[in-house]
């Protein structure tokens, strides 16, 4: 299991991310000051931490500067001001990634998940081709050329799992119970939709490959080089 | 009270102390060097000529002669060779001559007691009424030797003079110090004038006639304070109207969360019921949340006005730090977020330039449509940097396009009424680019989408 270290004065916040965390699955410890997350990080193996700059005792500045000392582990800084100023001090002490207050939990999560990957996964070993389009999974960008893609995340699965098995036919069922999970409700259409957007945004800019549908079945990935 | 009067009359009397004292000195500077010398000249061919007259005259009485002279304006002291002495004239201040300048003119060898009198700073030798200041020659009558000193009697002579230029002196002082004050008074008038104007000011109203019209300092400084005032009508007004705009835009969410909070203390609601409500309610938070934090953004522009900070910017990393910071909710909304960014670098201020970015893409974000897409593009043009941002959303028309950038502007009709918004985001955005000395344009087609064009030179000048 995946322990995160929260730490916020807020205590609703602290709450609300803790939450969240938990309901994600994670395991999470909270701390409400920056002396506490302290010395919770010595005694115990955390993996991640989501600390807030404005703290009592030591701002969330310090105890990433602390924390970086003895551990590589992912931080995320929550910022209550939009100041450029405080994300270059958030990069300098150390931080990955940091969002503004208020933030939605959902995002929140889709940080995590993607720190937590790319610790876990050599970035180079985490590019797939296809033709001149290149996936890179852990920062979920698409490069075509100059050009970077950023794509709704379920647009980005589908391409990433098509073209992780390129000239393979999938059935829309089977698309979905991969891309949307199980638990997934709605109908196949939907994978239709996705496929269409596909097919738009990169019309006039891929070459040698194309998602086809398979009559009687439903996709593939075509690659003619 | 120390006023403008008491300094000028206090002024003008020092200007006119110094410079009597050195006027005193150069004046005492030319009378030793030029003036003594001839005077002394002058005096002895007086001397000489008296001398001549009594040796040629041995049956007029010395003493008469001498006494009679003394009388129209001469000081003479007489040593005869036995040591007889007497005076004539006016008595010396100081009667002390050495023994050897009477022997000297006993002996035939003139003194010159004016020439040589001693050079001092602040005292003129040409009054001073002393023995020692004065011609000496050889005085020969009825077979008698003496030495005869003489000098001019300044007191005698000048006494009306020195009342003439007493007088003349003082009335100088007297008028210059009423004059100073007559013509200070209008001096000041103006700077009384303007004096009023800023207390008329302080109390709020702005419409304050100065009838200044001089053209010097004062007149400037009175043409400049009735534009400084122009310019703080112009303010108040925008500043009422704006605060009725916020008002009005914190009023209407306010009113929609009361309206729905009450709606929710219902009993028979259906969960359904209850997440739309809960979903409004929500919505306006956002919209007030974004009106304020805008509203900050707005202030701190006006404020920073003349603290802009251009530095160096890596303009580069400040887009891809701005993308991730927008590509969450950017696919959430189902966009498609597309960019080309080249190596750029420009003096800029950072925090600006971040906040230009900022609204253009959330922008792009909220007038955009599911499946849509946003297209960024950055790069190099000459010594310019030009950055589009392009989006596949709900377009507007030339009506509305041409309105955009006014503050509290917003498109009102069918499309938008579902889009939160203050109306000041584009508003920022073109003060922040007008700042940086760019110009934004905007391209739009009803129904296609909107491109938003930055240009921003690279280097500011200094």
């Amino acid at each position: 299991m995946v322990t995160i270290l929260v730490a916020d004065d807020d205590v609703h916040i602290l709450e609300l991310v803790s939450l969240t965390l938990r309901d994600a699955g994670y395991d999470v410890l909270t701390a409400k000051d920056g002396m506490e997350a302290l010395s919770i990080a010595k005694k115990q193996v955390i993996d991640a931490a989501v600390l807030d700059v404005m703290m009592p005792f030591m701002d969330g500045f310090e105890l990433t500067k602390e924390l970086r000392k003895n551990i590589d582990l992912p931080i995320i800084l929550l910022t209550a001001k939009n100041q450029i100023n405080d994300k270059a001090k958030g990069y300098e002490s150390g931080t990955d990634d940091y969002l503004v207050k208020p933030f939605d939990v959902q995002e929140l999560l889709f940080r995590l998940k993607a720190l937590l990957r790319r610790y876990h996964v050599q970035e180079d070993s985490d590019v797939l081709k296809a033709g001149n389009l290149m996936i890179y999974t852990a920062s979920f960008k698409v490069v075509v050329g100059n050009e970077t893609f950023f794509l709704p995340p379920k647009e980005f699965e589908l391409l990433r799992f098509l073209v992780a098995n390129k000239r393979q036919a999938f059935t829309r069922e089977q698309l979905i119970e991969h891309v949307w999970g199980l638990d997934f409700v709605g109908d196949t259409r939907t994978v239709d939709v996705h496929v269409k957007r596909l097919r738009e945004h990169f019309r006039d800019l891929v070459e040698d490959i194309e998602i086809k549908t398979v009559r009687g079945v439903g996709y593939m990935l075509e690659v003619y080089a | 009270m120390k006023t403008l009067y008491t300094k000028f009359v206090a002024l003008t009397a020092c200007i006119m102390v110094v410079s009597s004292l050195i006027a005193f000195v150069l004046a005492n500077g030319y009378y030793q060097q030029k003036l003594k010398p001839e005077n002394d000249e002058k005096n002895m061919r007086i001397a000489q000529s008296i001398a001549e007259f009594t040796s040629l005259h041995p049956d007029i009485s010395l003493d008469e002669y001498l006494e009679n002279l003394s009388e129209i304006g001469y000081q003479f002291y007489i040593v005869e060779d036995n040591g007889n002495e007497r005076f004539f004239g006016s008595a010396f201040r100081d009667t002390t001559i050495s023994k050897q300048a009477i022997d000297d003119v006993l002996a035939g060898k003139p003194y010159h007691g004016i020439r040589d009198f001693p050079q001092q700073t602040f005292v003129t030798g040409f009054f001073a009424n002393e023995l020692s200041n004065t011609v000496g020659v050889k005085l020969s009558h009825d077979q008698h030797q003496y030495a005869l000193f003489l000098r001019p009697d300044i007191k005698l002579l000048f006494n009306e003079m020195h009342g003439l230029f007493g007088v003349m002196f003082a009335a100088a002082i007297l008028l210059s110090i009423l004059f100073v004050f007559i013509s200070t008074y209008y001096l000041v008038k103006p700077i009384r004038k303007l004096t009023r104007a800023t207390h008329v000011i302080a109390e709020g109203k702005f419409d304050v006639p100065l009838d200044v019209t001089t053209k010097d300092e004062i007149g400037q400084l009175a043409t400049s304070f009735s534009y400084m005032t122009a310019q703080l009508a112009k303010m108040e007004d925008v500043r009422r109207e704006f605060i009725s705009n916020v008002s009005h835009d914190i009023q209407s969410p306010l009113s929609s969360i009361k309206g729905y909070t009450n709606l929710l203390a219902k009993d028979t609601l259906t969960n359904e019921d209850k997440k739309v409500y809960i979903d409004v309610i929500n919505s306006e938070i956002q919209r007030l949340s974004n009106l304020t934090q805008q509203l900050l953004q707005l202030t701190s522009i006006d404020q920073m006005q003349h603290l802009v900070k251009f530095e160096k910017v890596d303009f580069t990393a400040l887009l891809h730090e701005m993308l991730h910071q927008h590509r969450w909710k950017i696919g959430q909304a189902g966009i498609m977020l597309r960019s080309q960014i080249e190596d750029i670098e420009l003096e800029a201020d950072a925090v600006m330039l971040g906040t230009i970015v900022d609204n253009l893409l959330t922008n792009a974000t909220k007038y955009n449509r599911d499946g849509g897409s946003i297209e960024v593009i950055a790069t190099n043009d000459g010594d310019k940097v030009r950055l589009e941002v392009k989006d596949s959303g709900i377009g507007m028309t030339d009506e509305q396009r041409q309105q955009i950038f006014k503050r509290f502007y917003r498109a009102d009709d069918a499309r938008t009424q579902t889009i939160s918004g203050s109306g000041l985001g584009l508003s920022i955005v073109e003060s922040m680019v007008q700042l940086h000395n760019g110009i934004i344009t905007v391209d739009s087609t009803l129904h296609r989408g909107t491109m938003f064009t930055v240009l921003l030179p690279k280097k500011q000048a200094k």
